[in-house]
């Protein structure tokens, strides 16, 4: 063979960095879903080579990044199930906004990724394709509701995730998986495209193993969308910061997130961080928000409310594989649809979301709840309007829980989401970073910031990742 | 119990959503236990006059009211399991008629 042939043969074998990466995302996404993770509803081989030959002549600053998203935001490549069964055959005719942001600045979709049905879970195990496993422990939980893009982001099969929150699905996974994950403002990312759940609380947020991915990602995402009415009219999530340290700035510590409840392990990190953000030049002072211990009740009143109505749509004639009515007419074919396509979990949330809505119960819980919100979003301006900058609590209460635990109760399941779900009834932004681990689990931080703070809470979560070992025992 | 069997039949009913007898049992308890667990909101305060919290903007976003091509990837005869003559066909509303 003469050189010039040689040359030619080896051209052909060399392939773009974005090919290249397609194919070892593949290859790792296969070999993990192998060893039985299940952290993938929508994955084919093939479809993640023909997203990255398309990507491959965009250039942007997400150029040859692999993206897992959850099933619940609408992509044209795969179908979009929601962890349903109601919606497993679901090919959406559009897709949401932010996946065409990610590709338009030459990202690519990876895989859709595992979740609890229709959001509704804090472990991705009320899933109708299968629970997640933890990466970390395969006998654990991985979180959720974006459990999946939790663990595909651990195992460094794909750089980031888009998850969605409602009452902390991407900060929750984050911290039982051991990497970072931002819920942005209510209305800093679009959410034309995500399938509604609790439209005064559902937000589009961002996993990666870093706060600089995260916020490469979500610089991209972010923004105004006339698609979206509920969307701020406010530039970017910033790229990058300036910022060296914490000085000038109050971190707060509410009491009531500290409480006797939380695991010790937790607590330990959160000191040890505490004393890193110290460190890092920042005053650290107690703080209340006291109306915390509400905020569980409230959002499971609040949301279950909102996702009977949105839900309403899944019934055979609008959305939704059609059930077997034998004959009996419309309103049968609804009863078998929804019956059939729903889940235990998505059942009874509908269910109680109707019963606090309906006439006799709506003051005794839909009203009060509504209260309970306001009381809890003033507690935050409260805070915020003391010369505090932001607050630091511990994601979660405990590490990753064992799979099947908290089944047997739902309540016990909702429990868990303690720490999270005031950021979401207050619209305000928050992000869990990794501060060490419990016999290998992973333990999340957490920023929370006031409204529209969202750069300022990255700042310091990417100051405090870089100032403590994530993987180092406490 | 602060839920009843009763209850929760008419409320499966609301939703459309039939359950099975061999799963009653069982959702009376789930359903009565979260709606216990909520019931601790009876203890907030509500002479508080707060208005409804809302986040987000203020007012919602108004697009240009102008005609735009609907961004759509397929055709739209694709969407439905059956599509005659620009329409979609359902189940006949009409109880007891079946067909279309």
């Amino acid at each position: 063979m003469d050189f010039f042939s040689c040359l030619v043969l080896l051209t052909e074998r060399v392939v773009s960095d974005v090919i290249a990466k397609a194919r070892r995302v593949a290859v790792q996404i296969i070999n993990v879903e192998k060893e039985g993770l299940n952290a993938t509803i929508g994955f084919d081989e093939n479809q993640i080579l023909l997203n990255a030959e398309t990507a491959d002549s965009v250039e942007g600053p997400l150029r040859a990044t692999a993206i897992a998203v959850k099933d619940n935001i609408a992509t044209l490549e795969y179908r979009t199930t929601c962890g349903s069964k109601i919606l497993q055959s679901y090919q959406s005719p559009y897709e949401a906004t932010v996946v065409e942001r990610v590709k338009r600045a030459g990202g690519f979709v990876a895989c859709k990724t595992n979740m609890d049905e229709f959001g509704m879970g804090s472990s991705t195990e009320h899933s109708a394709f299968g629970p997640c496993r933890n990466p970390v422990n395969n006998a654990r939980v991985p979180g959720g509701s974006s459990g999946g893009s939790a663990a595909l982001v651990a195992v460094g099969a794909v750089d980031a995730g888009l998850g969605s929150e409602t009452g902390g699905s991407v900060r929750q996974p984050a911290a039982f998986c051991g990497v970072v994950g931002f819920k942005p403002t209510y209305g800093r990312i679009s959410r034309f495209g995500l399938v509604a759940f609790g439209s005064s609380l559902d937000q589009v947020g961002v996993l990666a193993r870093s706060t600089t991915m995260v916020r490469s990602l979500a610089s991209v995402i972010s923004g105004p969308d006339v698609r979206d009415s509920t969307c701020k009219k406010m530039a970017p999530i910033a790229k990058t910061t300036e910022r060296k340290d914490l000085t000038g700035l109050t971190i707060g510590l509410p009491t009531e997130y500290f409480s006797q409840d939380i695991d010790s392990a937790v607590r330990r990190a959160c000191d040890q961080a505490s004393a890193r953000l110290k460190d890092l030049g920042a005053q650290i002072r107690d703080v209340s928000l006291p109306h915390t211990e509400f905020a569980v009740a409230t959002y499971y009143v609040i949301a279950p409310a909102e996702a009977s109505a949105n839900l309403a749509r899944f019934d055979g004639v609008r959305y939704g594989t059609r059930g077997d009515a034998r004959g009996n007419g419309l309103e049968d074919m609804y009863h078998a649809t929804r019956a059939h396509g729903f889940g235990p979990e998505v059942r009874r949330r509908i269910m109680v979301g109707t019963y606090v809505l309906s006439s006799g119960y709506y003051d005794t819980y839909y009203k009060k709840a509504q209260v309970a919100r306001g009381l809890i979003a003033r507690d935050f301006e409260n805070v915020f309007s003391s010369g505090v900058d932001l607050l630091f609590t511990p994601t979660t209460p405990s590490v990753a829980f064992e799979l099947g635990a908290r089944l047997q109760n739902p309540v016990h399941m909702y429990r868990e989401d303690r720490c999270v779900c005031a950021a979401n009834l207050a619209g305000v932004p928050a992000v869990s970073v990794p501060i060490g681990r419990n016999d290998g689990l992973p333990i999340g931080g957490q920023f929370m910031g006031r409204l529209d703070a969202d750069d300022l809470i990255l700042d310091a979560a990417s100051l405090l990742e870089q100032s403590v070992d994530g993987h180092a025992e406490v | 119990m602060t839920v009843s069997k009763e209850e929760i039949a008419r409320i499966a009913t609301l939703v459309a959503v039939s359950v099975d007898k061999a799963d009653m049992e069982q959702l009376v308890r789930d359903i009565d236990s979260i709606v216990d667990f909520v019931g601790q909101l009876n203890t907030v305060d509500t002479d508080e006059t707060l208005p409804p919290y809302r986040p987000g903007p203020v007012q919602a976003a108004l697009r240009t009211d102008v005609v735009a091509p609907i961004p759509l990837a397929r055709p739209i005869e694709e969407f439905a399991p059956q599509f005659r003559h620009g329409f979609f066909l359902v189940p006949r509303v009409v109880d007891g008629a079946g067909g279309e």
